[in-house]
């Protein structure tokens, strides 16, 4: 037996339990660690496949930082349980069985419209030899990169930029409570606002001081509560 | 050891190809690092970057690239990464003015809302540049990177409203669709890839010129699944959905933004691929385009007549736009294709107007976009509500328009190809969608606004920023209507030059 | 077993790619919960990176591999904006689930 097929069969076979697992699972945390098991099997296909560069970069940017930023927002969340009525649904007797039919049926429709037998009648120049000849797989794929890839490679840099000014603006909480920070909703920082007035006109606390301190202190509890407390008015 | 000593071969860079692109996201950059050295209290400044940063770019493209690329064949640039030629600087200009109206209708938003963070322009810009390489993109790889990084600051920007949970909604649900069908294109990639072993547009027409392929299932499919994530990006019928809801949720100045910058880029990456690579298939993708234009006419005008929402109706009005601009492309003729372009240049003008009125009669919070919030709207704002009537006019392409002469020659192109199944379909629908802007028109003549004393007490506010981006799209619709002929002949070059 | 003395085809790859990718794309239909439908699109994400190093090797083309590599960026940075927007909503919902997110209606 080809060792080729050793590695197809093995972890073909875990990428694809481990992706039913990812849908079947009613826990998120569970999704991601058969994710973990999925994008693992795809790794080690690529090494089938001698595409070693990927098959580590696989591992190290999809497990090592994907999977770990599900994960932490998990966590960060609390969603680390199953949410009642999709697990209902998970647990129906049909569902396995329907949504096999549906994998099977869009596979099957892909199967059959790309024909089984693919044509492969281009042949390239970077063969199994051409590659080793440039000094192996990495060298040969940075070559290509860093030359007829090179505006493409380029364009990523903007592109992650875009993503992580994205990416603070929309999860950075602002310092300012009368602004739009903390996930507080207008309706939410007018009561706290009565409160503090409350509290002044009692002599406890001079409301200019409460709102002109800049840093707000992220106290976890406090925020605790005003999560909960904005869910519960029920703002949308 | 060896393999250190041994030198590389430089690249092939040609950054002059590439200059307004390079502009825009400098531009995007230098807010990116002002933010990070220093604030501006106000965030006027950065929008006055921003839209410099545009402006030069378009002018740049318009004086130093156009009379290049409109005198010669493409010149393609960076191994064959991107293709300069007329249509491709024809729409980066495009973008640009698409840039300058969205900053303009931002800054007074942004500053009313309390939102006045100046990453809106860097995410902006990006976007712009975005939607320049994918007009460029000589490569799918090109082609999925730029509208990566428009969809990216596209989704960014619609959840921007951080006090409005419609608004991450809107951008949560963009995102995960937007995501699910980028994820369905470059499986059509992976297959054009497959099939054909190049990524290259051109050298895939090339490539079709020399073979006859026996299982065509391969490459149809691929090309399948990548008009389909086309297809949802310019929101045609059936892949919508997403549209309604972003264009309700998200901020009046982004949808005015949006509506236009999405619909240009991916109408020109369909273009280059469909009539550059992969025009040996026209048989095959013809008909796709031909569903997707009937169906986003008629489903969007139908749809939009039985709205409550102006900014839900329209994302149905864009719907059947899309179907309207798709009837260029399904022509598969030069003529059709000037004449989306056409479309395109008029209908980014009319989206940026009425947003901007949308966004001046919401105030605060968007809270005044329904329906009744307009009865009566000619009482109390005449000039809102006469501007608007003549965007909703421009919109269903009344006689004296740029609408009007849009659709014209977008059938024009089709009656070439002698498609008058389509100009029939796409005659009915323009009088269903006629139905449905007169019915927000009559709302706001109706006299009767008593019951809305909240209306009635404050008047709506047109900052500096949206009158401007008002008297320019204003001017534009009633000039592209009265005299479209320059326009008509740059369009026809830029398609020409390609 | 006679064929399992040579190396497997690419098209057992491929076949292999196009059920991971039904299942991810079928995943995504039928779960509510939006950070199960981000792993969903890592699942398609991931048969395309399949299929295209399979037609790669197949076509003796790096190109594909290339293609893999920007996808990884891409998938990255779409992961990223998406859990951040996830983040800004739960700062004001307890819950991440689709089908909580009805507000917008016509």
């Amino acid at each position: 037996m080809s060792g080729e097929w050793i590695l197809y069969i093995v972890f073909g076979a875990t990428a694809l339990v481990s992706a039913i697992g990812v849908v079947f699972l009613a826990n998120p945390i569970h999704s991601a660690l058969s994710l973990i098991g999925a994008l693992a099997s795809v790794a080690g296909l690529f090494l089938a496949q001698e595409a070693f560069f990927l098959s580590v970069v696989q591992i190290i940017v999809y497990t090592g930082a994907v999977v770990v930023l599900f994960l932490f927002v998990i966590m960060l969340l609390g969603i680390d349980s199953a949410d009642p009525r999709e697990e209902q649904l998970l647990r129906r007797q049909w569902f396995p069985w329907a949504f096999l039919g549906g994998v099977i049926g869009v596979g099957g429709l892909v199967l059959t419209i790309t024909g089984i037998d693919l044509p492969f009648g281009v042949s390239g120049t970077d063969t199994a030899d051409a590659v080793n000849e440039a000094g192996g797989n990495v060298q040969a794929l940075s070559e290509r990169l860093f030359t007829d890839w090179l505006l493409p490679f380029e364009l990523t840099s903007i592109l992650v930029v875009a993503a992580i000014v994205g990416g603070v603006v929309l999860a950075k909480r602002t310092k300012d409570l009368r602004g739009s920070g903390m996930g507080l909703t207008p309706d939410l920082a007018e009561r706290i606002s009565e409160e503090v007035e409350a509290d002044a006109a009692e002599g406890e606390l001079d409301p200019e001081d409460a709102f002109e301190a800049d840093d707000v202190d992220p106290d976890p509890d406090s925020d605790a509560v005003l999560v909960g407390e904005t869910s519960e008015n029920g703002e949308g | 050891m060896s393999v250190l000593a041994q030198a590389i071969p430089a690249p092939q860079t040609d950054y002059t190809t590439i200059i307004p692109e390079l502009i825009v996201l400098g531009t995007g950059l230098l807010i990116v690092l002002m933010l990070a050295i220093r604030r501006f209290s106000n965030i006027g400044w950065y929008a006055l970057i921003a839209a410099l940063g545009f402006a030069a770019a378009g002018i740049v493209a318009y004086v130093d690239l156009w009379p290049e690329v409109t005198d010669g064949a493409a010149t393609y640039a960076f191994s064959g990464m991107v293709a300069a030629d007329g249509f491709s600087t024809f729409v980066v200009i495009l973008s640009c003015v698409a840039g300058v109206l969205a900053v303009l209708l931002a800054n007074s938003y942004l500053k009313r809302e309390g939102l006045d963070k100046a990453e809106y322009f860097a995410l902006l810009l990006f976007s712009a540049a975005g939607v320049q390489f994918m007009a460029m993109a000589n490569n799918l790889v090109m082609v999925f990177l730029a509208l990566e990084i428009l969809s990216v600051c596209l989704y960014v920007l619609s959840a921007w409203n951080r006090d409005k949970f419609a608004s991450q909604e809107a951008g949560m649900k963009y995102l995960l669709l937007g995501a699910y069908t980028s994820a369905i294109m470059l499986f059509g990639i992976s297959f054009l890839y497959g099939g054909t072993g190049t990524l290259n547009i051109a050298a895939l027409a090339q490539f079709f010129a020399r073979n006859v392929l026996e299982n065509q299932g391969l490459v149809f499919l691929g090309m399948a699944l990548v008009v389909v994530g086309l297809a949802f990006k310019i929101a045609a019928v059936p892949f919508h959905m997403w549209a309604p809801d972003v264009y309700q949720g998200a901020p009046a100045p982004v949808v005015g933004y949006m509506a236009a910058a999405a619909k240009i880029a991916a109408f020109a990456a369909l273009f280059r691929i469909l009539f550059l690579g992969l025009s040996a298939m026209e048989v095959d993708w013809k008909p796709l385009l031909w569903g997707l234009a009937i169906l986003s006419m008629i489903v969007g005008s139908l749809l939009a007549l039985v709205q409550s929402d102006v900014k839900r109706m329209m994302a149905y009005s864009s719907i059947s736009h899309a179907g309207f601009i798709a009837i260029g492309v399904a022509a598969a003729s030069a003529e059709g294709m000037s004449g989306a372009l056409f479309y395109l240049v008029t209908y980014t003008f009319m989206i940026a107007g009425a947003f901007a009125v949308i966004d001046c009669i919401g105030r605060k919070d968007e809270q005044y976009t329904k329906y009744e919030d307009y009865r009566g709207l000619f009482a109390r704002e005449p000039l809102l509500a006469a501007i608007l009537t003549f965007f909703l006019f421009a919109l269903a392409g009344i006689p004296g328009t740029s609408g009007f002469v849009a659709k014209f020659v977008v059938f024009e192109g089709a009656a070439e190809g002698g498609q008058w199944a389509l100009i029939g379909i796409g005659t009915v629908a323009a009088v269903i969608a006629l139905f449905f802007y007169l019915r927000l028109i009559v709302l706001m003549y109706m006299q009767d606004s008593t019951e809305r004393p909240d209306l009635a007490e404050t008047r709506a506010r047109v900052a500096a920023g949206p009158a401007v981006v008002l008297a320019v799209t204003v001017a534009a619709t009633v000039l592209l209507g009265i005299l479209p002929q320059g326009l008509l002949d740059m369009a026809g070059q830029a398609v020409f030059a390609l | 077993m006679e064929f399992l003395q040579t190396p497997p085809d690419p098209d057992a790859y491929i076949v292999l790619a196009v059920f991971l990718f039904s299942i991810g794309a079928v995943g995504f239909l039928v779960r509510r919960n939006a950070i199960v439908m981000f792993m969903c699109i890592e699942l398609m994400l991931n048969a395309v990176n399949l299929s295209l190093v399979s037609f790669g090797r197949a076509l003796s083309d790096l190109s594909g591999q290339i293609l893999v590599f920007f996808v990884l960026v891409v998938a990255a940075a779409e992961v990223m904006v998406g859990l951040a927007i996830l983040v800004a909503i739960f700062r004001r919902r307890a819950r991440a689930s689709a089908d909580d997110m009805s507000s917008l209606k016509g």
